[in-house]
This record gives C-alpha cells, structure tokens and sequence, in this order.
C-alpha cells in the first residue's frame, strides 16, 4: 500500500436500478485489489423494534411481515411461533403442515430469485429471463394457497388463516412437477457452463472456522460445510416429521452457496411433495371460533427461530402481561451476512465484488463517482464521475 | 462436557419451554469468561446468533441476553445479564467471536450499550444523522421535533 501514491475508495451503492435493499460499500482499492471494505448501512430503517411495542400482539402480527417483501411468510411464522412460546399455545397439526408449506414455496421462489439475479450479475441475461419466468409459478402457487402473491398473510397466533381445499393440491402437484423439469435444466447450466464457473468458483472464499466465527448463517454457512440449519438443529412446525436432507458443500466460495441454493430447491419440493401426501385433517385453530383467541399474553418471553431462505431469522418477544409487547427483538439473516461476510471480498479483483455480495443473497450498484486519498497529505476530495472521465488516469 | 457441568460454577442453568433451549443469569464481568469457556468448548460448532438489550425502566437497568447456538449438541443457549441503566456499559467480546461486531453495533446505536473494547462502534450506524445521540429503543425515549 505504501507504495503507491494514492489509495482510491469507491462507494459502492446506495441506490441501482438492480438493488434489492439500499447500502452502500465503501471500497478502498489497491489497483484492482480490495484492501478495505466498510458497510454503510441504515438507509432503510423503519424502527419497526419500536412500532412493535406500541401495537398490539395481533396488529404486530401484520407489521413484522412487512419487514421484509421476499421473506415474508418466514417472518409472520417466527413472530407468532414466539408468541406461541410465551403463552403455551398448542398448534393443530394441519395448521403446522400448512405452515411448512407456505414457507418451502418461499424458499423456492427466494432461491430461484437470487439465482436469476448472479446470472444477470454475471452477464447471462438470457438466464435471468428464464428462471424470473418460472418462478412466477412459485408465485401462482402462493397466491393459491395463502390468497396472496408476494404478502402472504397466512400466519395467525395459534394456526393458519385460511384452509387448503383438497382440489388445490392437484394444481400444485402439477407446477410442482413443471418447476423440477425446470430446475434439472438450470442446474446443469449452473454447473457446466464455463463462464458461470469461471465468474464464480473461487471467488469469495470463506473456510468452515471462518464462517463459524463470523457468525454466518443459512445457504452461505452451509456453503462453507457448516451443517446450520434450523430445520434441523430446532425443528420447528412439521419438520421434526418430515425427511428432508441439509445441503452442505466443502468448497466455500460463491459458486457453492448458489449450488447449496439449488440443491435446497429440490430438496423443497420433496418437501412439498410429502406434506401433500400426508397433510393431516382437522381444525387449523386450536380454539373453536377465532374470537376465542386470548387478547392478553402471559408476562414472560418467548423466542422464534425459523430457517428463512437466507438463514436463521430469530424474533425474542418480551411480555409484561399487557395486550402490547413490553420488546421485540428482531435478528435477521442478512444482518449478519451482510455484515460480518465483508471478510471474503478482501484482496478479490473489483469487478468480483458483485458476485460476492449477490452469493450472500442481497444486491449492488454501480459506482457513481470516487474519493481520492493523498497518503502523504491526507486530504480527501470528491471528484464527480463526468470530471474522472475528462481527467487523465490516476497513474 | 455437557452444558451444565460447564456453566455450573456460573449458576443454574434454566430451560425454556422447548427442551433444547436453555438460558442461565450472570453478573456483567463474567460475560468474556463465559464466552471463551464455550469457543473453547465447542470450537467446531458454536456461533453467536444475536445480543437483545431489553430496557427494564422500572429497576432502572438493561437486561443483556448473549444467544448462543451450539450446533454439534442442536443446543441454544441465552446468557442473560444486567447492567445499570445510567452506566450502560459492558466488556466487548468481539475479540473473541468476530460475528458480535454488528450485533454490538447495533445495541449502541439503538439501546445504548457501549462495548469497552470494541473499536468498530459508531453512531449514528442505523439511524439518520439527525439522531446520532438518540437511542430510540429505550422506554423514555420520545420522537423530536426536527
């Protein structure tokens, strides 16, 4: 670093046509090489942990999903499987098989999103158009059970809200079957085609112990071989009843978390598969009538933990015994991804860090203007992009 | 060593309502010792899964709970611990598990908490630049003007 004149920091984000969530990545550069790397966040906070303690549990029920568009089921699952941990409240079993399938349907249309959106990342367009395309059958498929294509709603303290007739589970069986024709064409691209793998394997590397340390969690752990998934360390809804495989792979880098990804998606609907053939009858309520459902919780905590499609999404709720939670706390996946992952963009090329930041699941933009650091005199000034251009080369 | 010789010099180590999770309470000064008890433990299989501050205003302090995921015994462990609320202040662990950086974060930025030794913390991290001295999450906290 010494050597050189100047170090150049590139803000990476916050706003691109392309960004799923707006943050921005400082990135000092060494030439092509990546020595520093600061996450800016917060410019979409929304102090939902606050609002949460000033609704009730029932209206809290609505306002956590919206925390998020793409995972939305996961969260309504986690928030109410706390509040079920802190009163006692027993779930039916139909209730609980419907809920493993709301949120396999997730992890099908998450997974097959973030795979459109490297492909596009990577410059395979074509790609991105298909796989976007199919997984507007996902969506279908959503809306026909829970009412709704992206905001599912579907989730209620005790149960589900609305009841699967037996006539829709032909329908699902049938793009069920349509989307794993799909999938057996997309991951034989994925793991033949020679610029995929040329843009993805070995690149953002992170070792086993490195993942554990950093706290990283869901497909990205378990593309470093760490067996975390909360499906199977803490089964919740149905899944202490149903087989399914966790997915690891030993390779580590971006190429693995999107094979991790797309072995997960058949894994899924093997998963759909068995809950439709073994879906249990009975009540989706524990109480006869949904009025019947108690407006006060006990003082207490409670704790929810599910398996979102970007890893373990965790709610602490906290009760003083009133109608409105005394605390809510929420960790989600990417916090942790996002932020503790920056390790593996390290000493990688610039034009690699795109493919990086989409394997941990969310987006980037492009640069739109850089800050030049004088070593010797430290002085920081902010040339716009239109000046860099006219201007003569660095070096 | 099963969790509970582990931790039995610490406390009782209690279980929540489902049989794998379990949560003990500590004095605030413990929290390193504890933690680099489990790393070294469990060094193939534990990460930090969050750090929840929860202002208790009535008892003037702030309850801190450490979640820990023990994976290779499918195990969740809370270390729950309490700090006055007018000196919010307790030991960093993010030398010892690096994946606290922004869990410590964001507990400054929203709470409060200041981790000693942590040189990561900043504020404002999440919150608009307006509000860099605020911290919203605690109970007698009030939206301003701006």
């Amino acid at each position: 670093m010494s050597k050189n004149k100047y170090l150049v920091e590139i803000p990476v984000g916050p706003q691109h046509p392309a960004l799923h969530e707006p943050i921005s990545l400082r990135l000092k550069v060494e030439g092509e090489r990546v020595v520093q790397v600061d996450v800016v966040a917060g410019y979409n906070h929304r102090g939902i942990e606050w609002l949460a303690e000033r609704k009730t549990f029932y209206q809290d029920l609505f306002l956590v999903t919206r925390t998020c568009g793409i995972c939305n089921a996961v969260h309504g699952a986690s928030y109410v499987q706390a509040v079920e941990d802190l009163a006692g409240i027993e779930v039916p079993p139909r209730a609980r098989y419907l809920r493993t399938l709301v949120m396999e349907l997730e992890r099908i249309h998450s997974h097959i999103l973030v795979l459109a959106v490297m492909a596009e990342v990577i410059g395979f367009e074509s790609l991105f158009m298909l796989m976007m395309r199919d997984r507007e059958r996902v969506m279908y498929l959503k809306e026909l059970v829970t009412g709704n294509r992206v905001h599912a709603d579907y989730m209620f303290i005790g149960g589900v809200r609305r009841d699967l007739p037996s006539e829709k589970i032909d329908k699902i069986k049938k793009n069920i079957d349509y989307i794993e024709e799909r999938m057996k064409e997309y991951k034989k691209i994925w793991s033949e085609d020679p610029i995929i793998l040329k843009r993805t394997q070995g690149v953002g590397v992170a070792s086993k112990s490195q993942a554990l340390a950093h706290s990283l969690v869901g497909p990205v752990a378990r593309g470093s071989n760490v067996k975390s998934d909360i499906r199977y360390i803490d089964p919740y809804d149905a899944y202490d009843e149903i087989p399914f495989n966790v997915i690891t792979r030993d390779e580590g880098d971006s190429w693995a978390r999107m094979m991790v990804r797309i072995d997960e998606v058949f894994e899924s609907i093997s998963i759909i598969r068995y809950i439709l053939e073994h879906l249990p009858s009975g009540p989706i309520i524990p109480w006869k009538n949904i009025k019947l459902a108690p407006r006060k919780f006990p003082k207490g905590e409670g704790i929810g933990r599910v398996e979102a499609p970007r890893g373990e999404l965790l709610y602490h709720v906290f009760s003083d015994g009133s109608m409105k939670p005394y605390r809510v706390k929420i960790r989600t996946p990417s916090v942790l991804n996002i932020h503790n992952g920056v390790f593996m963009m390290l000493d990688q090329h610039i034009a690699d860090i795109p493919v990086i930041f989409v394997s941990f699941d969310p987006c980037i933009s492009c640069t739109e203007r850089v800050t030049v650091i004088d070593l010797k005199t430290n002085e920081k000034k902010l040339i716009p992009w239109r000046k860099l251009v006219k201007e003569k080369p660095l070096r | 060593m099963a969790l509970k010789d582990l931790l039995s010099n610490y406390g009782e180590l209690k279980k929540y309502r489902k049989d794998n999770r379990f949560y003990i309470t500590v004095a605030p000064t413990l929290i390193r010792e504890i933690t680099s008890k489990l790393v070294k433990e469990y060094k193939d299989g534990i990460y930090i899964s969050t750090i929840t501050p929860v202002d208790l205003i009535k008892e003037g302090v702030i309850e801190v709970d450490y979640e820990f995921q023990i994976l290779s015994e499918k195990t969740f462990l809370v270390v729950k611990t309490r700090i006055p609320r007018d000196k919010s202040e307790i030991d960093s662990i993010v030398d010892i598990l690096p994946g606290a950086k922004v869990l410590e974060q964001e507990a400054y930025d929203l709470m409060g908490v200041y981790f000693k030794g942590n040189p990561y913390l900043r504020k404002p991290f999440l919150l608009p630049e307006h509000m860099a001295q605020e911290t919203p999450l605690r109970k007698d906290w009030k939206p301003s003007k701006r």
